[in-house]
């Protein structure tokens, strides 16, 4: 069983082509992405609950700023409203309602069965990582393909005289989705006046 | 702080709430009915959200958050609608501004006191953006269903002089899609802020405290009783021992849960 | 048991000599160099995971499904940036002269923020309800609970038909 696991690895291994080579991580992403993976560390170990809550903000803040740095405003500024600002207040919320202890200690000790479960988790994700094209590669197949992205870019201003490409994604070529995505945001609504057994917000 | 006068139970409807808000100014035949308001009910209910009467007592006495809140918040507003607007040539569009706008209400309602901004907004103005919202969507979509097209297929949309794509798209992105986001999400809000059993009943006594801190007070004064005399709890102590030993509070939790059920 | 423990350890060591010996086509410092935003994705996942499995407590399980989310969220846009590509604000005509970056998976994100914060919220309502009823918010104090009020079967004993919480 072994030795078919390793045969798997190699052939994926040797199969996969060479990624041409594109610029090197600037230090403002670095710093980003270390903030990130920092601030997630912090969520998962800090022992009182309030303390994750705050520090999951942060976390939230930072991609942001993560996704800005990718050339994705829509995604940021959604990103940084409803991330950061509303899921951080009804978390606030939940904890007003519910209960607090306070703590002596900062961090709490790590569950290694659980850890070693992510981990073999993590290990499975990396063997991937040399399959997928590096980050920003012109021949991704989102870009290699003309029908997915540049058949989008041209035919977005033509058809619809809308320069917002992702609204114009979202409102008009994908329009049905967003229909769907639009009652799912009620449909939450609902469901938490269900659960809570109220007919009204107030 | 609870809400003695609060008559939203299961039983309430929105006509309720209606009712509600316009007996607001009417708080005098309140105060015969019900005499014991707590202070920020007792007050009328009319004239600006900030100023002392209707305030009462303030629901924080922060010099730094109301002022600046007062500063902010049209400025938020403004924004959120700017993004809501202009989505089709920026960054931006309903979710977005939607979600600006939500967190614009949640800033008021964090400076001026929960209660006063659930009176301010009425419940009526918040399910009405969320159910005009979902019904404008849905009926600028059929519209061109009803005249032989595809569902959302905009060029077919009766609109007289402008561009009907472009407009088409406008209109769900702000008439549909950012009153339903900022709807709900207002909604969720403070709905999460009554809770459940909102007369005092619950374990987390219903509602923030004076001062808007989390009352973590009761719950202090339980931990203190170490989970070696719950044994009426119900659970056997070989576990539950263990429990208590590596974290005081699932013992506090099993103790609130048998006097709840005694409650109950 | 054993078996899984040592398939455990047989892939372990296959996957120390894949990474090792640079017969993967990137080695390991090349996908860090390249593919970084990647494995951050990958260890942002894999804290979701840990805060869902291993804390006891509901919110803050909620707090690492969110963790899990934003993590995919993150290599949605990383698989659309090109590399000298701008925002996709695409006036008219630009399309052929200037790179862009991609749409199409900003719109899948965009989706799934929104759709998870009402499922957040949701979550929340739950956790507020369970606690309001049983008066904890501890997964392992509810499994007592739930078992002493009947609604869950009791553990099979372990060590004699007391039953057996004995190896809590």
């Amino acid at each position: 069983m072994t030795g078919a696991l390793a045969l798997a690895v190699g052939s994926v291994a040797s199969t996969a082509p060479a990624s041409p080579v594109v610029a090197q991580v600037t230090a403002i992403e670095a710093s980003l992405l270390a903030f990130v993976v920092l601030t997630a560390l912090a969520t998962a170990l800090a022992r009182d609950v309030l303390a994750a809550v705050i520090v999951f903000g942060a976390y939230s803040l930072g991609m942001a700023a993560l996704y800005t740095f990718y050339r994705a405003p829509d995604v940021a500024l959604t990103e940084a409203a409803i991330s950061a600002g509303v899921t951080t207040v009804l978390l606030l919320l939940t904890l007003a309602k519910t209960t607090r202890i306070d703590h002596d200690v900062a961090f709490e000790s790590v569950n290694l069965p659980a850890a070693g479960a992510a981990g073999f988790l993590f290990a499975g994700l990396l063997l991937t990582m040399g399959d997928i094209p590096a980050i920003g590669s012109p021949d991704a197949p989102i870009w290699s393909n003309p029908d997915v992205t540049q058949w989008y870019l041209t035919e977005t201003y033509a058809q619809t005289h809308v320069e917002n490409t992702v609204m114009a994604v979202l409102a008009a070529f994908r329009g049905f989705d967003t229909f769907g995505e639009a009652v799912v945001v009620f449909a939450g609504g609902v469901a938490a006046l269900i659960v809570l057994h109220r007919e009204v917000f107030a | 702080m609870t809400d003695a006068a609060d008559d939203t139970d299961m039983t309430d409807t929105a006509t309720d709430s209606e009712a509600d808000a316009s007996t607001g100014e009417g708080a005098a035949e309140r105060d015969d009915a019900e005499p014991d308001l707590p202070p920020h009910r007792a007050v009328p209910r009319s004239g600006r959200l900030d100023s002392e009467e209707r305030q009462g007592t303030p629901y924080t006495e922060s010099q730094v958050i109301m002022p600046t809140v007062k500063v902010v918040a049209p400025f938020a507003f403004t924004y959120g609608l700017f993004i809501t607007f202009h989505g089709s040539g920026s960054p931006g569009g309903g979710f977005q501004g939607g979600a600006i706008m939500a967190a614009v209400v949640f800033m008021i309602a964090f400076a001026f006191g929960i209660e006063s901004t659930r009176d301010w907004l009425a419940n009526t103005v918040v399910v009405a953006l969320a159910v005009g919202g979902a019904l404008a969507f849905a009926g600028i979509g059929l519209v061109p269903v009803a005249l032989g097209g595809a569902f959302l297929q905009y060029d077919l949309l009766p609109i007289p002089v402008l561009d009907p794509v472009k407009y088409g798209m406008e209109a769900v992105e702000v008439v549909g899609i950012a009153p339903i986001v900022s709807g709900v999400l207002m909604g969720l809000f403070f709905l999460l802020a009554r809770g459940f059993n909102s007369d005092g009943d619950g374990f987390g006594n219903g509602s923030l405290d004076e001062d808007g801190s989390i009352d973590e007070q009761q719950r202090d004064e339980e931990s203190i009783d170490v989970p070696d005399a719950t044994d009426d709890a119900a659970v056997a102590d070989g576990g539950h021992a263990d429990d208590a030993g590596r974290a005081g509070d699932g013992a506090v939790d099993t103790e609130t849960a048998s006097s709840g059920g005694d409650r109950r | 048991m054993n078996a899984a423990l040592g398939a455990a350890t047989d892939f372990g060591s296959v996957l120390a000599s894949v990474l090792a010996s640079g017969t993967a086509t990137a080695s390991a410092l090349d996908v860090l160099t390249t593919r970084h935003a990647y494995v951050a994705f990958a260890l942002l996942l894999c804290i979701g995971l840990y805060m869902m499995i291993a804390n006891p407590n509901l919110v803050k399980k909620i707090i690492g499904l969110n963790l899990f989310q934003t993590a995919i969220f993150l290599l949605f846009i990383t698989s659309a940036y090109v590399e000298g590509g701008a925002m996709p604000i695409v006036p008219e005509g630009a399309a052929e002269t200037q790179t862009f970056v991609s749409p199409l998976p900003h719109v899948i994100v965009l989706t799934a923020i929104v759709v998870g914060v009402s499922l957040t919220a949701v979550g929340l309502a739950l956790c507020i309800r369970i606690y309001d009823e049983y008066g904890t918010l501890r997964t392992d104090v509810l499994r007592e609970l739930l078992r002493d009020e009947g609604s869950l079967p009791e553990q099979p004993a372990v060590g004699g038909p007391e039953g057996g919480e004995a190896d809590e």
